[in-house]
């Protein structure tokens, strides 16, 4: 494995994501679904009519009823897994290097929802979306999808919206996990909303370095923006680093903010924390 | 508020070099984060917070600015003036003597005095009547009792150079006399020597660093059969030896130099001999450079002995023509009275006549004049024995006294006054008639004693110096600023003077020609005299005269008993408060505060 070591995969491999709304995957699974179909969980009884498999027709109602009921059952249904990947030139930041650890983090949250026989669609974005890959649905997937994530690179701006809005959507009511910095230029909070729209069950992980956490910066400095190319000259003081750590807070807090107000579960992740707590943190 | 130095100022150029240091030093270290977005959200805020943080930004800079400016102030000798509290008048005696020329205190004393006194003027209150005197050969009041600071400066500025001595009984008399009339008034001296005005309390602002001068005190020549033998004295003002070139000049062309050693306060005498007959104007000059440039040359012109044509007209008087031939340079014609006109002579002498046309081509002696119509003659009248009395014919005679037994009544016409008189008739009188100098006397010398007085051929010497017609011309031993009065040939039609710097004046007409004063420059001087007959043109020189001899001559004066160990004369009280240490340490603490400020990085 390149993205993720099997320290890792043994790890994670018992935790399963709990997702509360239904799914509305393609193919069979372990998710409920709003479907009728034939799993062991009963839904609900109707009259039978011509062309109703026999087999379903509930003969201790016909026997008190004298009519022909079929029981229903819940169809269980894969649930379609989409991550989002920002692969924009800042995540190409700080040590452990955020894309790095946001590429583990899609590898580790792909495996255990293949562990939970669930779609994957994996969808790397920056100024657009420019692939959709997937479904991996079989554990034996992993491999692949491990050779893709290393394929991937930083590049461009990002915008979340725009990427979202372009993107072709292979996928119906699901669970959407946006790994980012949050450090979006535009579009991020428009970008949520419309996943919302598209009836996803939403995780926003804002991973972050700890150079942007907490910045280990002196002197007068001349700060230049990754994706901008834009540049600002300060000079360091511990007036200016206390602001600093101010305004992230309330940044981090808005963000919490929005999504609490839109029902979309986020958590911040520290780059250097590792995969199987960032999962934890994630789905607990 | 003054600046002694105001080259300091020059040190503003560091100012803009701190600023550009400043911008070259904005070169910050490149750091690439993910994102600005946080970064400048902070920003945005601190400044909205802080609306002079800009400035903060670069108070280091600023702080950097004004230490240098503190310290340029210091440079500058910035000071602050508190004012003359007291308001009492203030005469402020500038010397603008030659001395004061010297460069030993740059660019001169007289310079650095004005300034100091300007700068006095700054520091007294507004309401301070100021009295302006400047003392040179003259002293003068520039500015009486003013309280306008401008005009005071104004006066103050206008003082010249002068190339004479400082006559300090001239000064102390004037600035006396001021005092009486201002008696709380206090007298600030800006000179480099002390003048005491009686016991009068004296503010001294002195300007001398040193006195390492050698000057020409003396320049003379004298005449042999073949050649001129010049002589120049020179005098070491300085304190040690001196050893320096001197250099002879005729007619503006090199003619001999010798090195001198002149030891400390004492005068050498440099000899110049086999000098050309030729010449007719020197000068020496010292070539070593010292203080005082302006006293390093002197100028000497040699007159070309001309003799006197004299006519005598006489019916045999023995004692004249003895006399006239045994006085050297004369060429003595004798003649009886006749019908004829006198001319073609420099000087007549008519003894017990008149005639009635008198020339007009040279000046004129009468001795016993007979009635004529030019002047009112009577009878005779007895006259007592006669003092003597002082008059430029008498000169080198002392305590003459001769008799005389008769004497013409004369009326003084208008253009004549009397020398010696007797019950208000003239015996000796002299004027000017048609250009031509007139000296008459009322006694015949045949009945008088003065002929048998040894001092007789002195007289009569006397009287052919004066009335020959080149002596009017003669200028002996003028120094610079003396009026130099000239008495032109009798048929001179115009003069002209030309000056050192080859400027020409005219000085006649009007006939006879006004003082001429216009000698402040040292040097040789051309009289041009322009005749029907042709033009003579007569040299002489006007030097610097010698300021230490002045001054023993001045001191001599003594118009003040000045009271022994009266401490007369203080330092000059200014009012200003220098800030120099100050500034400095003030500057001092600013660049601490700024390496504090620096080493705690409470800025951003």
């Amino acid at each position: 494995m390149k993205v993720l070591d099997s320290d890792t995969l043994k790890k994670i491999h018992s935790i399963s994501m709990q997702i509360q709304s239904p799914v509305s995957g393609q193919a069979t699974g372990n998710r409920k679904s709003r479907s009728k179909g034939s799993s062991v969980e009963f839904s609900d009884f109707r009259e039978y009519v011509p062309g109703d498999d026999f087999r379903r027709i509930d003969w201790n109602a016909y026997g008190r009823f004298n009519k022909l009921f079929v029981k229903l059952y819940m169809e269980e249904r894969e649930a379609p897994i989409n991550i989002f990947l920002d692969t924009s030139l800042s995540m190409d930041y700080g040590n452990p290097n955020k894309f790095l650890a946001a590429c583990r983090l899609s590898a580790a949250m792909s495996y255990i929802s293949l562990l939970a026989y669930d779609s994957i669609y994996i969808t790397p974005w920056n100024e657009k979306a420019q692939s959709t890959y997937g479904p991996f649905r079989t554990q034996s997937a992993l491999v692949q999808i491990d050779n893709l994530i290393s394929g991937f690179s930083t590049q461009g701006k990002s915008s979340f919206s725009d990427a979202l809005r372009n993107m072709e959507w292979k996928t119906g009511r699901g669970v959407s996990i946006v790994i980012t910095d949050g450090f979006v230029q535009e579009g991020l909070e428009d970008g949520l909303k419309y996943l919302k729209y598209r009836n996803q069950d939403v995780f926003l992980c804002l991973l972050l370095s700890p150079e942007e956490i907490s910045p280990n910066l002196e002197g007068a400095l001349q700060l230049n923006d990754s994706e901008t190319g834009m540049s600002i000259e300060v000079t360091v003081s511990s007036a200016l680093l206390n602001a600093y750590e101010k305004s992230f807070k309330q940044y981090l807090a808005e963000i919490k903010e929005k999504c609490r107000k839109w029902g979309i579960h986020n958590v911040m992740l520290p780059s250097d924390m590792p995969v199987d707590l960032m999962v934890k943190s994630i789905i607990m | 508020m003054s600046f002694e130095t105001p080259f300091g100022f020059i040190g503003l150029l560091a100012i803009p070099i701190i600023i550009l240091l400043y911008i070259l030093k904005q070169k910050r270290e490149n750091v690439t984060v993910s994102s600005l977005v946080l970064w400048s959200q902070v920003l945005e805020d601190m400044q909205a917070q802080t609306p002079w943080q800009k400035l903060r930004r670069n108070l280091l800079m600023f702080l950097q600015i004004l230490a240098a400016i503190l310290i340029i102030l210091a440079l500058t000798g910035f000071s602050l003036n508190t004012g003359n509290v007291s308001n009492e008048p203030i005469i402020m005696v500038i010397d603008c003597s030659l001395s004061m020329a010297s460069t030993d205190i740059k660019p001169t004393r007289l310079n650095a005095a004005k300034k100091d006194a300007i700068k006095y003027v700054d520091s007294i209150s507004a309401s301070t009547p100021v009295t302006v005197v400047s003392v040179g050969r003259q002293a003068n009041v520039l500015l009486f009792s003013s309280t306008t600071k401008d005009d005071i400066k104004k006066s103050i500025e206008s003082i010249e150079q002068s190339l004479s001595y400082a006559d300090k009984s001239k000064a102390e008399e004037l600035v006396l006399s001021i005092k009486k009339q201002q008696a709380d008034a206090q007298i600030v001296l800006f000179s480099d020597t002390q003048i005491r005005f009686g016991n009068e309390q004296t503010q001294f602002s002195e300007y001398k660093k040193q006195n390492n001068n050698v000057a020409v005190v003396n320049f003379t020549h004298t005449k042999t059969d073949y050649a001129i033998t010049a002589m120049s004295v020179v005098r070491n003002q300085g304190n040690s030896e001196a050893e320096i070139s001197v250099t002879l000049y005729g007619d503006d062309e090199f003619i001999d130099s010798q090195w001198v050693t002149v030891p400390a306060n004492k005068t050498k005498t440099v000899w110049w001999d086999k000098i050309p007959m030729t010449i007719k104007t020197m000068y020496v000059t010292i070539d070593t450079e010292d203080i005082l440039m302006e006293d390093n040359s002197a100028y000497n012109s040699i007159l070309s002995e001309e003799g006197v044509k004299a006519l005598l007209v006489t019916e045999g008087n023995y004692f004249l023509e003895k006399v006239f031939s045994l006085i050297e340079g004369v060429e003595l014609v004798r003649t009886t009275h006749g019908e004829q006109l006198y001319d073609g002579y420099d000087l007549y002498i008519f003894d017990g006549i008149v005639p009635k046309v008198l020339p007009e081509d040279g000046n004129i002696v009468i001795f016993a004049p007979q009635p004529n119509g030019y002047f009112q003659v009577g009878e005779w009248m007895d006259t007592p024995l006669i003092p003597y009395i002082g008059h430029s014919i008498f000169d080198y005679i002392e305590n003459l006294s001769f008799s005389i037994g008769r004497t013409r009544i004369i009326e003084t016409p208008l253009w004549a006054e009397n020398v010696m008189e007797y019950n208000g008739n003239p015996i000796i009188m002299e004027g000017v008639l048609n250009n031509a100098r007139v000296l008459i006397f009322g006694f015949d010398l045949y009945e008088t004693d003065l002929p048998l007085k040894t001092e007789f051929p002195i007289l009569i010497s006397n009287i052919i110096n004066e009335y020959a017609p080149y002596s009017g011309t003669v200028v002996n031993d003028a120094a610079t600023l003396d009026a130099v009065q000239f008495r032109l040939n009798p048929d001179t039609v115009k003069a002209n003077i030309l000056l050192p710097d080859g400027k020409r004046v005219q000085i006649a007409p009007p006939i006879p020609p006004e003082v001429f004063v216009d000698t402040q420059d040292p040097g040789i001087y051309c009289l041009e005299q322009i005749k029907d007959s042709g033009n003579v043109n007569t040299f002489f020189d006007i030097n610097i005269p010698d300021e230490w001899l002045m001054e023993e001559n001045s001191s001599v004066s003594g118009i003040s008993d000045i009271e022994a160990g009266h401490n007369a004369v203080i330092p000059l009280k200014t009012s200003a408060y220098k800030l120099t240490m100050l500034l400095i340490i003030l500057a001092m603490l600013l660049i601490l505060f700024e390496w504090w400020y620096y080493a705690k990085r409470n800025y951003i």
